[in-house]
Formats: structure tokens, sequence, C-alpha cells
């Protein structure tokens, strides 16, 4: 018996919204667009950011920290790296060395990680997910039922249609959808609704879009400019409407 | 120590676990831990102890047993001990402690090389066995 399996809900019960920044599809701005929104709910909530992409940890490298071993204290210790943003990762473990886990080992890694960080009392815990529909996704919508989902799309017909492959999962599993939103919109030039239309199909708000920020990849690593970003700027709107869908 | 979180998760799945009996009658509870997480004993038992304080289970019904750690290379077929391991640092033995799976960051198959192999035994914590005293509810 796993006895790590019967603490997951009482390791969460301090935390009032779990939010996941999800996609099924690769490099649409989940890690980016998690880890900002959570820095601009630090600024007026407390707000732990859970890097589950084991395999392409990232939000360290957005948030410009070396990660080192957390400290222990009846559990392990998220480390606060900035005020109100604690951060709980792989990366604190493995820097940037590679990551390979199979499929068992994933799910172990996510099971540890949940059952013995020691999260303080949060408003929000913000979670970004890796691509696909593996092991994390799986993981989540069976650990943690509460948790709601922000599902990111690409004005790109190719991300469309694995997008709302995972809608489907999630619809099937009785999951809580936020709603859809849409990074790099004009990334092709034009300003297509493909997002609002996969909303509305699938029945789920659609809660926004940021645009296609040229320069963003430059702004990696350094926060301040991240947040005086028009990148930022436009995030804002979607976490004032996260912030808003409270029940 | 994150052995507590540990030793709490244990006593967590235990009361879980009852099935409607009172928590007085488990008898033994098994628990092992794996050599891989190198979880200090001593602050575990202690951390058990302390948690069970003012419950109706006794902490002496814990037995702890340590599994030995075996890898099976996924890329040769090398199976090997963690004794037979080539030896870590500090540092990353201290983030196997935290999480068993970065031996796949820190180790290899002492054969080819790969880190791509599979922990067979030895992991973490587990619970192999919870008795009860037959007395009748
Ligand atoms: N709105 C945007 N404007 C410009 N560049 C962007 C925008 N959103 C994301 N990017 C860039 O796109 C790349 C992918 O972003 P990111 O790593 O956040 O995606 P991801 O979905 O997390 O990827 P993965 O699936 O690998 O986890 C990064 O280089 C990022 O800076
Ligand atoms: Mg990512
Ligand atoms: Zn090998």
């Amino acid at each position: 018996m796993d006895p790590r399996l019967s603490v997951l809900e009482k390791r969460l019960s301090g935390v009032r919204r779990i939010i996941a920044f999800a996609s099924a599809k690769g490099g649409v701005g989940k890690s980016i667009c998690s880890t900002v929104s959570a820095l601009l709910l630090s600024r007026d909530h407390r707000v732990g950011l859970l890097d589950l992409d084991l395999q392409g940890a990232s939000d360290h490298l957005i948030l410009g920290k070396n990660p080192s071993l957390p400290e222990e204290d009846g559990g392990i210790i998220p480390p606060a790296l900035f005020p109100n943003l604690s951060f709980m990762g792989v990366s604190l473990f493995s820097g940037n060395e590679p990551v390979p886990l199979r499929g068992q080992d994933t799910t172990n890694a996510i099971v540890e990680l949940l059952s013995v960080t020691i999260w303080k009392k949060l408003d929000f815990l913000v979670i970004d997910m890796p691509p696909g529909i593996g092991e994390e996704v799986l993981d989540l919508i069976r650990f943690i039922e509460r948790l709601e989902y922000i599902v990111i799309n690409t004005p790109s017909p190719l991300s469309e249609s694995v997008v709302d492959r995972l809608i489907k999962i999630l619809k099937l599993s009785d999951a809580r959808i936020l709603g859809i939103m849409e990074n790099m919109a004009g990334m092709d030039g034009s300003e297509r609704n493909g997002s609002k239309m996969l909303a509305e199909r699938n029945g789920i708000d659609f809660i926004g879009k940021v645009h296609f920020i040229p320069g963003l990849d430059g702004m990696v690593g350094n926060v301040d400019t991240l947040l005086e970003s028009a990148f930022a700027n436009e995030l804002k709107i979607i976490t004032e409407r996260i912030k808003a869908a409270d029940l | 120590m994150h052995e507590l979180a540990l030793a709490d998760a244990v006593i967590d799945a235990v009361e879980k676990n009852l099935g409607g009996r009172d928590p007085s009658s488990v008898k033994r509870v098994l628990v092992m831990l794996g050599e891989l997480q190198n979880i200090d004993l001593e602050i575990f038992e202690h951390g058990l102890k302390t948690l069970l304080e003012g419950k109706a289970i006794d902490y002496r019904v814990f037995s702890i047993e340590i599994e030995e750690a075996a890898f099976l290379c996924n890329n040769c077929g090398e199976s090997w001990k963690l004794s037979e391991q080539s030896e870590i640092d500090e540092e990353e033995r201290e983030a196997i402690h935290f999480l068993p799976e970065m031996a796949h960051v820190y180790m290899s198959c002492p054969n080819c090389g790969s880190r791509d192999f599979t922990l067979e035994s030895g992991r973490g914590v587990s619970i192999a066995e919870i008795e009860f005293d037959m007395i009748p509810k």
C-alpha cells in the first residue's frame, strides 16, 4: 500500500484554489503563461508555483533563479523565490540536468512532490503542465478533483485539434475547465477566432487572448522586464478573470 | 526533517484502512523503507511516536524493515544493487533522499552507463501489511 496517497488532500488543504495551465500541445506558452500569471497573482495574493513538467522544467529559467536543494521542516519547504511566491519543482533537485523518466517514475515523482511538500496557506497554487495527455494530466485528474484548468491554444489548426483532444479527456473526467485562452494571437498575421470557436464548440468559456509579443524570449529570466511587458499586461486581464471566477 | 511528512502519511494510511475497526485493534503494521530514499530510521520512528501521541494506535505495533534497492537496466539488461552503484556525492544523495526518481539523474547502469533503468525494489515508504486483533468490535 502506498501511504503517500492518503495525505495528498491534506497537504493541499491550506490552498484555496489550484489552477493548472494545460494544453496537450507543446510549445504554446504553458510555462511562460503559468509563471507570469503566478507572479501577477502574487502581487496581492499568496501564491505557489508548481512546475510539473518534470522532463522539461522551465519555470526556474523564466524566473531567473538558480535552483538549489530546498529546506526540510516536517516535510519539504518550497523556497519563497519572490515575496508571496513559493516554488516547487523537480529543478530544485536536478538543476538543469536531464531527467529521463518512464511512466511509473513520473507518477512516483508527482506523488512524492505532492505528499511531502508543505505549502503555507495559499490563495492560489498555479501548476505548469507538460505537453501531452500522459501521467501528469491523468494523475492530476485522479488526485486533485477540485483543480481548475486553463487550457491554452494558439491560432493554429494543429494546436486546435490537439487541444480539442485534451478538452475531451478533461470533460470525460468531469474536470473543471475555467476556460480556453489563446496565446500568440496574431502570430500568423491574421486575427483568427479559432480559440473562441473551440470554446463555443465545447461549451466552455473563452477567457481572453495574449498576442504574440516579439522579443519576449529576450525577457526570459528577468522578472521585472517580464512584468512590465505587453505580454504581462495582456495576461493580467486573464488573471483578473481567474480571480473573478472564484466560487 | 521530511521523515515526519512520511511518518504522517503512514499513520494517515493506517487510519484510513481500519475498515470500521477500532484503532486500538491494530496489532501490527509492517512498514518498508526503501534503501534508495535513505530515510533516517531514528527520525522516522521518532516521528511515528510523536504523531501517535494521544491516539489509540500504539507506536509499538509498527515494525520497520529496510528494503534493498535493486535496479534493472532497460538498455542492456544488467541488474545491480545499490551497494554496487558507484559513489555519488552528498548533495546528489540528498536530492535522491528528497525525490528517489532523481536516481535517474545521478546514477547510471554500471555496465553501459545508461540512465534508462527500472528501480525494481527499494524506492521509498510503503505499507506491506496491517494486522488486527481478532476481538469482535
Ligand atoms: N505571447 C508570446 N509571444 C512571443 N513569444 C511567446 C509567447 N508565448 C510564448 N512564447 C515563446 O514561445 C516559446 C514556448 O513557450 P513555453 O516554453 O512557455 O511553452 P510551453 O507550452 O511551456 O512548452 P512545452 O510544451 O515545451 O512545455 C518560448 O520561447 C516563449 O518565450
Ligand atoms: Mg513548458
Ligand atoms: Zn545498461
